[in-house]
């Protein structure tokens, strides 16, 4: 890479590094997940800038690759590391306490598609279509996973089961 | 909903990303790339060079000694971030590591027709994952798995590792007691003790500068339900090598020793 290709790579990721993180957040829920999973993300950016620039929304390009690395995350053998038991657990009613302060909670609670739809349309701001080709399923199940992912959220806040299937 | 969510996340911890190092990695990622690609050019313009000379009526270049079609470029360079002997390298390390930490313990040989295995690293995955994000990007897994037995019983000692520029291990996934931690050298650490099926394992994982993660298990357990339900892959029956041990053949600090044996790295 040129340096002056390199420079803008630097000025592109340090402007967005504080978001990103965020994001990386609420997918993982853990801070030291969070940023292994940006340092991947833009390991895998630097390698493939200069096609990322020739993309028409480079933020998108970049929220794809994070997504996919937090899947990718998701499959590795040490995080099927859960205990295996034949009691299913009560459904979690989740306090919010008045405030976003169950926020977190409510969204870990969901399955991981929804979350992921969730995140990428309420915090990053993506379209449905842009939600759509991120992920890679069609802009018809986004929609269907963001109104049962919100139902979910009232659901977990309520108590009661959702409206959506 | 921005709003809510930034506030949920609250004060932001310090960030852990340090990008000039995303770039030093990125800079000798994408020269490997170049190299690779530049080499199978080389690779292959000199296949039908061979096979040119091979097919042409050219007596005098097919009498020199030596000289065949199928014969590769002697110069060609090492190019991947891996080295070819790989699996004999982290084999013979993994069984000294063995020998010292457990000297009472003999191997267990699970398959009779099979010659002695006794610790078989397996390369699972090694391409690029060019498909799943658009983005080609090399991984390399290699897993080895051995059956010990000593007077005390039998069981699994599994080595994993993994090339993943990250230190995927967190305490608020796991079951168990688990530390994270850093050794003197900076290299990351994962301790745990879990439960399985009610059979206990212990866990060590060492996140090496290099990029290289090595995981450590050992098990009491050689139940195929157990293996399954920890992600292992055994291509043979588990049973009738004898009772299951107690508590597991090796320490935590046993454990974290070997992966931190810096014989086993991707790039020693």
């Amino acid at each position: 890479m040129k340096p002056a290709d390199e420079a803008d790579y630097r000025d592109f990721v340090v402007v967005r590094m504080e978001q990103l993180r965020r994001t990386a957040y609420l997918l993982s829920h853990d801070w030291h997940t969070a940023d292994d999973l940006v340092s991947t993300a833009l390991h895998k950016l630097y390698c493939n800038w200069a096609r990322a620039r020739q993309a028409a929304n480079v933020d998108a390009y970049l929220h794809r690759i994070l997504v996919n690395s937090w899947i990718d995350v998701q499959r590795r053998p040490w995080s099927r590391r859960e205990e295996v038991t034949g009691t299913v657990p009560d459904a979690a009613v989740i306090d919010p306490g008045g405030d976003e302060a169950g926020l977190l909670e409510m969204l870990r609670a969901l399955p991981k598609g929804r979350r992921a739809v969730l995140v990428l349309r309420y915090y990053c701001d993506r379209s449905v279509e842009e939600t759509a080709e991120i992920l890679g399923i069609s802009a018809g199940t986004v929609k269907s996973q963001t109104a049962r992912g919100l139902d979910g959220l009232r659901a977990a806040m309520t108590g009661e089961p959702g409206v959506s299937a | 909903m921005k709003t809510a969510f930034d506030k949920a996340i609250g004060t932001v911890p310090p960030s852990a990303v340090d990008v000039d190092a995303v770039i030093r990695r990125g800079r000798r990622t994408v020269w490997l790339r170049h190299a690779r690609r530049a080499a199978g050019v080389g690779v292959a313009a000199v296949a039908v060079v061979a096979a040119f000379v091979r097919f042409t009526p050219a007596p005098e270049r097919l009498d020199t000694p030596g000289w065949t079609a199928s014969r590769p470029p002697s110069t060609a360079p090492s190019l991947g971030p891996v080295s070819a002997d790989i699996e004999q390298r982290l084999n013979a390390a993994f069984a000294d590591r063995i020998a010292t930490d457990a000297p009472g313990a003999g191997y267990v040989n699970p398959d009779p027709s099979h010659k002695p295995r006794i610790a078989t690293f397996i390369s699972s995955y090694q391409k690029a994952a060019a498909d799943r994000d658009g983005v080609p990007f090399e991984e390399h897994d290699y897993e080895a798995v051995a059956l010990l037995k000593d007077a005390a019983g039998v069981s699994q000692l599994r080595v994993v590792m993994f090339d993943i520029y990250a230190f995927p291990y967190s305490c608020q996934t796991v079951t168990a007691d688990c530390e994270i931690s850093a050794r003197p050298n900076g290299d990351r650490v994962y301790r745990g003790i879990e439960q399985v099926d009610g059979k206990k394992k212990f866990v060590a994982a060492v996140g090496k500068a290099d990029g290289t993660t090595v995981e450590v298990e050992s098990f009491t357990d050689l139940a195929e339900k157990s293996a399954t339900a920890t992600g292992l892959h055994l291509d043979w029956k588990p049973k009738g090598f004898g009772k299951a041990r107690s508590t597991p053949l090796l320490s935590l600090d046993e454990l974290e020793e070997i992966a931190a044996d810096p014989r086993l790295s991707f790039r020693p």
